[in-house]
């Protein structure tokens, strides 16, 4: 039996307002939390993807030698290579051979030009296995030691540092999130059974009176449903704005870096969802509260 | 809802014993059946067990020992699932009325057909019907806050009546209003006793129980005995109380 608007659960409208004041408030800061993981998310995946596939080591050549492709510079290939070849992660290791070499620098240097009179260093193209974790920082580190003068490409390095502490923002965002969610479940949870001492006599009143535990637990669940997705819709509008400011402080056409921060149709669609969510817990919370309350009733 | 085929007690109460945590027994071997169409008084003095008597029938609590049938069905042996259906067929007059304060007149009273899924139609019918019958047509949709205590006892009284109930239990359903409104609404009681409501009310007036003349259940220290009519009960009972609680009409009360 659904009771109409008429026929509700009679609940108090004071006893519930604390609900929605709560919901409002939680459902803000919520949006605003994941609103920043999912974009920081997004901005770590896209910087992933970005350092991911290859990567140029540059080793120089030893002019006093006065032979650009002497031992030593073969000596630093070698253990470079020996290196890769012990870190996981990488997938092929190539070095360009002059052929390769002119064709890189024919734009610069024309067709004709002979590279080898010439004191470039030597390149190898790594290839990296992208169902591998690789990690930059350990291999420039290992590099240094093994090769002082090699140079890993440093804008990849210094990427991979920035996605270091994106994470760790990333992982406190997560925690806050999760503690938030903990709170607000405590919180609708003894906003509920705060509420529910209130309303005790007139439930026991309509449990005597011969309405069905789950009629009642139902109404003023719905009750508390509505009051929570009240509240949330409110919290949930308050939060636009300080998206929107956040969203044109990063604006991709001023920062390509922070272009792949947007969030996906689905994201969107979890975010709408939060309000609706929250409502769906305080119904479920009201829901069982009261279910276990009437369960001790004759 | 009603058998009328069913020869078995409304109440029958066997070895009956309630005791509250930590307190001595309220009520000891309490032990009697109701037939359907039966009227008693409760009486006994403040203190007796009365309204603790009442609450088992209305099914707030358990006994602590023996057995209570109610409608024919062993309590004890009724599933949980099955007792809003029992409690459907109770009308209660509470002592100190259980008004909801959310809920003007109207609303308190429909709230028995509601839970019984009535249409509205049906409710707006029977409720403005039974409200201008115990006077309260001008309180509609007000809320008990502003009401007089003899107002919201009517209401109380109007909750209880409004479906027509096979066991209507009163707690002192008279202390609040004026001897003339007392006189109908024992009158009212009546007709729903004609139409077969087993009736049990506890009142302290022995005005009331001298007038209308029904057997007793008397309580003293928690004990119970079954004093039977004074007298003779009157005759034909008529007045002029709702159709649907079988009230006639013509008759100018």
């Amino acid at each position: 039996m659904i009771l109409n608007s008429k026929s509700r659960l009679p609940v108090r409208e004071h006893a519930s307002l604390f609900l929605s004041w709560m919901t409002m408030l939680m459902v803000f800061i919520a949006v605003l939390s994941l609103v920043g993981l999912m974009a920081l998310t997004n901005l770590i995946d896209s910087w992933n993807r970005s350092i991911s596939g290859s990567l140029t080591i540059q080793i120089p050549t030893y002019t006093i030698q006065g032979d650009s492709r002497g031992d030593a510079v073969q000596q630093d290939i070698d253990r470079t290579i020996d290196l890769l070849r012990q870190t996981p992660g990488v997938e092929d290791v190539t070095v360009l051979d002059e052929t390769q070499m002119s064709d890189l620098m024919e734009p610069w240097l024309g067709a004709s030009e002979k590279i080898t009179d010439l004191p470039l260093p030597a390149l190898l193209d790594v290839s990296l296995d992208d169902s591998q974790p690789f990690d930059f920082v350990a291999f420039k580190n290992q590099m240094q030691e093994a090769v002082p003068a090699a140079q890993v490409d440093s804008h990849r390095v210094w990427l991979s540092h920035l996605i270091e502490t994106a994470r760790a923002i990333q992982n406190m965002i997560a925690f806050i999130l999760f503690l938030l969610i903990l709170t607000t479940s405590f919180t609708v949870i003894y906003t509920t059974s705060s509420s529910l001492a209130l309303q005790a006599p007139v439930i026991k009143l309509l449990h005597m009176m011969g309405a069905r535990d789950t009629i009642i637990a139902f109404q003023y669940a719905f009750f508390n449903f509505l009051k929570a997705l009240g509240g949330g819709v409110v919290g949930f509008v308050l939060a636009l704005p300080i998206i929107w400011i956040a969203s044109t402080l990063f604006n991709p056409v001023q920062d390509p870096l922070f272009d792949a921060a947007r969030l996906s149709a689905d994201q969107i669609y979890i975010v709408l969802a939060i309000p609706l969510m929250a409502a769906l817990f305080a119904f479920v919370a009201a829901f069982l509260t009261i279910l276990k309350t009437l369960g001790r009733l004759v | 809802m009603r058998n009328p085929l069913s020869s078995a007690p409304v109440v029958d109460f066997h070895r009956v014993h309630l005791k509250y945590e930590n307190g001595p027994n309220v009520l000891k071997n309490i032990q009697f059946s109701l037939e359907r169409g039966s009227f008693h008084f409760v009486t006994g003095d403040s203190g007796a067990g009365k309204t603790s008597l009442l609450s088992l029938m209305y099914l707030d609590q358990r006994p602590t020992a023996g057995r209570i049938h109610l409608f024919g069905q062993n309590l004890s042996e009724v599933k949980r699932t099955q007792m809003p259906k029992l409690r459907r067929r109770i009308g209660v007059v509470f002592q100190d009325f259980r008004l909801i304060d959310s809920l003007d007149t109207f609303d308190n009273v429909a709230l028995p057909l509601r839970i019984d899924g009535m249409k509205e139609t049906e409710i707006q019918k029977r409720v403005n019907e039974l409200l201008a019958w115990v006077g309260l047509e001008k309180c509609v949709h007000a809320y008990p806050e502003s009401l007089s205590g003899g107002e919201k006892q009517r209401i109380a009284i109007a909750r209880a009546v409004i479906n027509a109930p096979d066991l209507l239990l009163a707690d002192e359903p008279t202390g609040n209003v004026d001897d003339a409104m007392a006189n109908r609404i024992l009158h009212l009681f009546l007709e729903l006793n004609k139409m077969g409501t087993t009736l049990v009310i506890a009142t302290h007036n022995h005005g009331l129980i001298r007038q209308f003349k029904k057997p007793q259940l008397h309580l003293s220290n928690g004990v119970l005995e079954c004093l039977p009519a004074p007298f003779e009960a009157p005759s034909e009972i008529v007045s002029n109380a709702p159709e649907f609680l079988g009230g006639n009409h013509d008759f100018e009360f």
